[in-house]
């Protein structure tokens, strides 16, 4: 039994969906796998889609889940929503579970706040989606330096980043268990040098843009691999902010 | 010593022996252009191996903080390939911004139309008509599409280029107040456009980046 999933499913599906299928292998269809090029998804969807969209759509039609958790709307994306007509046309066999994540227990995000490095952060957020307990014993640090965003395609953009940087925006959201919580995702620390960082071609780019203007952070958007100039400019950034 | 500023279409060095600025097309660079800087910045940076290199938008920062006036203001550099912003705001960095890619080709696109027809600046006289428009690439099909329902050439270039400093000065944050770095500071229809939208406009030329380039080694 394989089953995949997207996004942050309410944790009562993945509770009931591990009961009855215990021994079922889980892939998070959200993270890129080597050798499964996303490219594939241009036969079916416009070049203007989001990497992570692209992704979600080429992983599915390799890995061929029995069970599809599709979460989609304000705790995804619209554009997760509108993949599933071209998976059901394409994969019918596939049982696709569509839902909403409305979920309001805080989890807390101690990953987020801590001392570990971003790009170590980003992998255990990304990896403790299916656990059903919060992370435990990590101690908070002081930031140098903010990172608000969704995880990202290409996870390079995360080693430019001083030691000491905290995750805000939807990853934080992500770890809180709490992937429809706009109070938490707007949220910045004040006066702290932050990056906005989007994926090309998501809605969320208003909102980088939008709060990156109103803290003086920094707004990147990349689509797919990052280029050498949007590195150089995110460096740059954190080197005149004093970060490093 | 030789410092450069490895720009997408033009290289841009100053010899410290000589105090000589030079300006080569990046195409010499396959005609035997043999330079050994010891400080670099740019795009290109990359094409002169084992060479100590400063960020570009961080040697923007440092040649604006020298070459402007007072200690609040706003650089735009625009290069052939992209735009650099940097604001500075009672001495203190503000913000910056670097549009790489979608939106850019400002400098490219304007070199580009003026060269392939043949045009000079002075061949051109100010329109009314701006193309509505977010890239250089853009630019060109707006440019294509309006020259074939009989706008002239000339025409056509100077709502290109109209409509380009308007985009520019919109990624700028619209300022009233603006320094303006790069190559299209030396181009009077550009910059004429530009300082219609930003009055206060200061053309600082196409030596920004070597300046900050100074100012990043004595540090």
């Amino acid at each position: 039994m394989k089953i995949g999933f997207i996004g942050v499913p309410p944790l009562g599906k993945i509770k009931e969906i591990k009961t009855v299928h215990p021994n079922a292998k889980w892939f998070d269809l959200d993270v890129p796998v080597d050798g499964i090029p996303k490219s594939f998804a241009m036969n079916y969807i416009p070049e203007t889609t989001c990497s992570v969209i692209q992704t979600i759509l080429t992983n599915t039609i390799a890995v061929k889940p029995d069970i599809f958790i599709a979460v989609t709307g304000a705790s995804k994306c619209d554009s997760a929503k509108f993949l599933l007509p071209i998976i059901k046309r394409t994969l019918p066999e596939i049982k696709i579970i569509e839902c909403n994540n409305n979920d309001k227990k805080d989890f807390g995000f101690p990953i987020c706040t801590s001392a570990i490095p971003l790009m170590k952060k980003l992998e255990l957020i990304t990896n403790n989606v299916l656990n059903l307990e919060p992370a435990a014993g990590i101690t908070r640090s002081t930031p140098r330096a903010g990172f608000w965003g969704v995880p990202p395609y290409d996870f390079s953009i995360l080693e430019l980043f001083p030691d000491n940087t905290h995750i805000f925006g939807w990853t934080r959201c992500m770890e809180n268990k709490t992937p429809n919580n706009m109070e938490l995702e707007l949220y910045v620390q004040p006066d702290l040098p932050t990056v906005f960082f989007s994926q090309s071609f998501c809605q969320k780019n208003i909102l980088a843009k939008e709060l990156a203007h109103l803290h003086k952070g920094l707004y990147v958007e990349v689509d797919g691999k990052m280029d050498s100039s949007t590195k150089a400019k995110v460096t740059a950034f954190l080197e005149l902010k004093n970060c490093y | 010593m030789l410092l450069i500023d490895a720009g997408t279409s033009y290289i841009k060095a100053w010899d410290s022996k000589t105090e000589a600025t030079n300006v080569y097309p990046i195409i010499d660079l396959n005609k035997n252009l043999n330079l050994k800087p010891d400080y670099i910045t740019g795009h290109n940076s990359k094409l002169f191996e084992n060479t100590c290199c400063v960020n570009e938008l961080v040697a923007l920062a440092e040649g604006a903080k020298s070459l402007a006036g007072g200690k609040s203001f706003t650089v735009l550099d625009i290069g052939a390939r992209d735009m650099k912003l940097v604001t500075f705001t009672d001495g203190n960095f503000e913000r910056c911004d670097w549009n790489t890619s979608c939106g850019a080709m400002v400098g490219f696109t304007i070199e580009l139309i003026m060269k392939y027809f043949n045009k000079a600046p002075q061949d051109l006289k100010e329109t009314d008509a701006a193309f509505d428009i977010t890239c250089g690439l853009l630019g060109i099909t707006k440019f294509f599409d309006s020259i074939s329902k009989s706008t002239s050439i000339e025409d056509g270039i100077s709502s290109l280029i109209k409509g380009l400093a308007k985009f520019s000065w919109q990624f700028a944050g619209s300022p009233k107040s603006l320094y303006l770095s790069g190559g299209l500071s030396e181009n009077p229809m550009f910059v004429y456009y530009l300082k219609k939208l930003s009055p206060d406009l200061i053309p600082l030329g196409r030596f920004v980046l070597i300046e900050g380039l100074k100012r990043s080694i004595k540090k």
